[in-house]
């Protein structure tokens, strides 16, 4: 059964746990243990999400679990101010986020470098989209700028956080489109989304993820990804509308800058393997994500083409001069 | 309370109604200035640095440390008023209170309990979780011991510590796969 | 009958050794300090991954129902709260157990949940849909009142000096500011230490303040930790059947609370049974007797607490919002195996949501032999154990609980410090309660508060934004009520008692 599955591999994780310190890093067993997985946000959001459609497919192809820890806190600052502390054999890995890594070592006192996060994979992102309810009056996203065009400051927007995406989003969107909205941070896209629903604010900077969860609730006006997401054929991209707009939460995975080029050249692989699984791309899909692979080598170019924006959105922002 | 009433009607009336509207400190009259005066102060601090942060950042801390300072100095303003009695001269009913262990007892077993588990703290990343909790066990153990230790009872005492630190590890460690820290003996 | 079908197909023996194994799993992890209910559900996750669907729900369902009644142990008898939802159990249960009735308040504790639990299940049956478009209906400003009313609680909690209460909140309030701000993105208060980025973590402060104290009182002394008759008396199930038969209205009303509470996906459980708590004391006799030990106080927090299991799960399954933290990882466990919430949870797919209520139902209904079983076993080993061994052991609980949260050593130094403070604040009168009341109710008044600011400076009017809507003034209403009704009440019966003494010296 199942369960006894469970009870073997916990009477193999304590052997393993015993014989740790004889376990050397070598790409070629590699993973020799299970996989430590830390998040660096709470349960329940799509990082953890993401993280846990991973886990079943790793332990297909490495025999070895992936477990998922949370090291909540700072908006994944204190994660990540740690991460160098980690051990540094690849088999503790964690969860790496974009805009948050290149935007919150703008501000001070962030405890971490963008460059102490050796990322060595981006998997997905969840694309940039302007959500309203199901009966609101905005039916395009011209509605919506008309209707803040015409009066300065009162359509107002709810999004997760100060100096997240959605704050990048909404700051970038008002430049291109010329208007003036109110943007309101919440803890979170569920409050994000719950004052949406309520009525509390006429639009949400959300994600397609967020219109995959409440499909019948709201109605996405614009998505910022290159292309039209399968689950919403019908609806328009800010480029097809005239507004250069790609981007959203990018989520990969990153390792102590101490671990050898070889494990994480390995990491790099399995993840790939897993990305490149149809039934994880659909699983992925479903909730709204979009795939994409930027494996070990492409990511320090990835990394510096998307910081380029983000710096320009954040002398928008006033966090930098 | 009637001790309280069988004490004032030996002094003369007037300081038996002083006494009477006085505020019962709860440790020593100084402690009852000091205390309110700290979170002043504190709280003046706290109100200084909200010059730094954002309008939307400051608002909610600038308010709270407000009214810190006017609780404060509201309860000065009463202790200056009404007068403030020590809780010794007022035979306070030690059944009722639940912080009434907190005058009496041993001091250096106060002081050892929490020396001990703040060196646990500070030496966990350090030492690795099994060591500091078996010496931390057999340390509080010490400390918490009044009777005269029998060879039998150490070792039975001993045997269940080892036993329990052990079978939180087990259930943190593996079951629940809470990353223990197991030291950095090299980077000592 | 659909219902009853289902309902059956989650008493396979299968389910029912998952649901007894949850039950129990969540109970021993719910009492230890520092591992909480999110936790407990949140270890569970990927081991359901292999299971049936149905059997998954079940089993979260169960050690989720568990941990939350767990977290009654640790607070009635060794004032520490197992998870934030169980702080108001201290109050009373603590002091009941201190004077010898350790084991009629976890057994109080016992019937209480199971009846909080039922009610919160069958608000989750019969009036989800209905409900959870109450749970839309607070935005930003109804929760900053929500806040405001948890905190007018200060003036019950600080026995000796309200102005005491308020500088304690206060301090509270200030602790929960620490970190980087949700709005604004202000780093505050952390004197560029990266440890204090991630502020001040609510359940390890909970630890400090109220387990630290008891231990370093506990050395102080030779005299045992509990009064004890020395006289078995079971589970005293007659006695806690009798008050709480007695304190039925008392426990309705709370677990009513607790349902209605958790369906705002803002709050969680331990405004829940922080709000109940004040409410059992304003209305009861003798409002004095509460926090002294009064039996109501502990029936009062756990009907409420376990009622927001059930009362959670109607924003989680109906709108995808999740009520409470356990909620969101139960939610994202579901979207994984694949499920979407919705209204045709309770429609077209109604199948599977009748399976997890009515797991939710068992696990309830197992609470209460299981309960009264570990109940006594953990009261007789906490009155058992000699003192040598037990603040160690208890010592060591609150080290490996504070570092389990966010798997941070620094935690632990942060918790000591609050609880060295703690100590030392309430040698001069300031009790914990207040601190840990402006610490959890911080960041929701502060957000509610600058979040309904930027609507109101929106909108044109900051005026309608924060007295506008029907439920803010009814909100404020309370809460006015809640400091004025006690002065009221006591005015009046130092009135009536004038009279009885005049009346008695005027023949």
């Amino acid at each position: 059964m199942r369960l006894s599955h469970t009870l073997t591999l916990t009477a193999m994780l304590a052997a393993s746990t015993l014989v740790a310190p004889l376990a050397f890093a070598d790409a070629e067993d590699f993973p020799a243990k299970d996989v430590q997985y830390v998040i660096p946000f709470g349960p329940g959001g799509e990082s953890d999400i993401s993280a846990r459609l991973q886990q079943k497919y790793f332990e297909e192809i490495t025999g070895q679990q992936l477990i998922i820890q949370y090291m909540p806190g700072g908006g994944g600052a204190v994660g990540w101010s740690q991460l160098n502390d980690m051990t540094a054999d690849g088999h503790t890995i964690m969860g790496s986020n974009l805009p948050h890594i290149v935007l919150k070592p703008m501000g001070k006192d962030a405890g971490f470098a963008t460059e102490d996060v050796n990322n060595f994979y981006f998997f997905h992102y969840s694309p940039d989209a302007i959500l309203v309810r199901e009966d609101s009056p905005y039916q395009t996203l011209d509605d919506l700028i008309e209707a803040a065009r015409q009066a300065p400051g009162v359509v107002t927007f709810s999004g997760s956080g100060t100096y997240s995406a959605n704050d990048v989003a909404n700051t970038r969107f008002q430049q291109l489109a010329d208007v003036t909205t109110t943007y309101i941070p919440f803890k979170g896209t569920g409050a994000a989304v719950t004052a949406l629903l309520g009525g509390q604010v006429q639009a949400e900077w959300g994600y397609t993820t967020v219109a995959a969860n409440h499909q019948d609730k709201v109605r996405m006006l614009a998505v910022a990804a290159e292309e039209r997401h399968p689950l919403f054929p019908d609806v328009p991209t800010f480029q097809e509308l005239g507004y250069d707009m790609v981007g959203g939460a990018y989520r990969g995975m990153a390792v102590p800058s101490e671990t050898p080029a070889d494990v994480q050249a390995r990491l790099s692989e399995i993840f790939d393997q897993i990305n490149q699984n149809p039934q994880f791309r659909q699983e992925m899909e479903d909730l709204g994500f979009v795939l994409m692979d930027v494996g070990n080598d492409d990511v320090a170019d990835f990394l510096a083409e998307q910081s380029q924006q983000y710096e320009t959105s954040a002398r928008e922002l006033g966090l930098i001069d | 309370m009637s001790a309280v009433h069988n004490r004032s009607t030996g002094r003369n009336t007037s300081a038996a109604r002083k006494e009477k509207h006085a505020i019962q400190a709860s440790c020593s009259r100084a402690s009852e200035y000091l205390v309110p005066t700290l979170f002043v102060v504190g709280a003046g601090l706290c109100l200084w640095e909200t010059r730094e942060m954002s309008q939307l950042g400051a608002v909610f801390p600038a308010v709270i440390s407000l009214v810190v300072i006017v609780a404060g100095l509201l309860r000065l303003g009463q202790l200056g008023l009404r007068g403030v009695v020590a809780s010794q001269e007022r035979g306070s009913d030690p059944s009722s209170d639940p912080s009434s262990d907190s005058g009496s007892g041993s001091t250096p077993r106060r002081l050892a309990l929490v020396g001990i588990m703040l060196a646990w703290a500070l030496a966990l990343p350090w030492l690795g979780f099994l060591l500091t909790g078996l010496a931390s066990f057999v340390g509080l153990m010490m400390v918490a011991q009044y009777r005269r230790w029998h060879p039998r009872r150490l070792a039975g005492h001993l045997l269940t510590g080892a036993v329990l630190v052990a079978f939180f590890y087990a259930l943190f460690a593996l079951v629940l796969n809470v990353p223990l820290p197991a030291g950095r003996w090299f980077t000592l | 009958m659909d219902l009853i079908v289902h309902a059956l197909g989650a008493l396979s023996p299968l389910n029912l050794a998952l649901a007894l194994l949850g039950v129990t799993a969540g109970i021993v992890i719910g009492a230890l300090p520092g591992l909480s209910a999110t936790m407990a559900v949140a270890v569970l996750v990927p081991v359901t991954f292999g299971m049936a669907p149905e059997s998954a729900l079940i089993m979260l369902g169960a050690i989720y129902t568990g941990a939350i009644y767990g977290g009654s142990y640790s607070a009635i008898l060794v004032n520490t709260p197992g998870t934030p939802s169980a702080i108001a159990t201290t109050f009373d249960g603590y002091p009941m157990a201190r004077r010898g009735d350790g084991d009629l308040a976890v057994t109080l504790s016992t019937i209480a949940s199971v009846v909080g639990g039922l009610v919160g299940v069958l608000a989750l049956l019969l009036l989800a849909p209905l409900l959870a478009q109450v749970a839309l209906s607070f935005g930003p400003v109804e929760y900053f009142w929500l806040a405001i009313f948890g905190l007018t609680l200060i003036s019950a909690l600080s026995e000796d000096s309200t102005l005491k209460g308020f500088m304690g909140a206060g301090f509270g309030l200030l602790l929960s500011t620490v970190g980087v701000a949700v709005i604004g993105g202000d780093i505050r208060y952390t004197y560029g230490s990266p440890v204090l980025l991630g502020g001040i973590e609510t359940v390890s402060a909970l630890i400090g303040l109220y387990c630290i104290p008891v231990l370093i009182d506990l050395v102080a002394t030779p005299a045992a930790h509990l009064k004890v008759d020395g006289v078995s008396r079971g589970v005293r199930f007659r006695e806690g059947m009798a008050i709480a038969i007695k304190g039925k209205l008392n426990l309705l009303r709370s677990a009513t609370i607790g349902t209605g509470v958790a369906i705002l996906p803002g709050a969680g459980g331990s405004i829940a049974s922080l709000v109940s708590y004040s409410e059992a004391r304003r209305v009861a006799d003798e409002p004095a007797s509460f926090g002294k030990g009064n039996p109501q106080g502990v029936l009062a927090t756990e009907a409420a607490n376990n009622a927001t299991v059930g009362g959670g799960f109607i924003p989680t399954l109906v709108l995808g919002i999740p009520g409470t933290p356990p909620d969101a990882v139960i939610l994202g466990a579901l979207l994984v195996q694949g499920f979407r919430t919705g209204p045709e949870l309770f429609t077209t797919n109604a199948g599977i949501t009748y399976t997890f209520v009515a797991g939710l139902f068992l696990a309830t209904c197992l609470l209460l032999p299981l309960g009264l079983l570990i109940g006594r076993y953990a009261f007789k080993s906490i009155i058992s154990i000699p003192k040598a061994l037990l603040v160690p052991t208890i010592a060591f609980m609150t080290v490996i609980g504070t570092y389990a949260i966010r798997n941070s050593a620094s935690d632990v130094v942060i918790m000591l410090c609050l609880g060295v403070l703690g100590w030392v604040l309430n040698r001069y009168g300031f009790r914990p309660s207040p601190i840990v009341l402006g610490l959890i109710l911080g960041p929701i008044a502060e957000q509610g508060f600058v979040q309904g600011f930027l609507m109101g400076r929106a909108s044109g009017s900051l005026f309608a934004t924060f007295f506008g809507g029907p439920i803010s003034l009814t909100i404020i209403a309370l809460s006015l009520l809640s400091v004025f009704y006690p002065m009221v009440k006591a005015r009046r019966e130092a009135r009536r008692q004038d009279k009885t003494i005049n009346g008695e010296a005027s023949p």
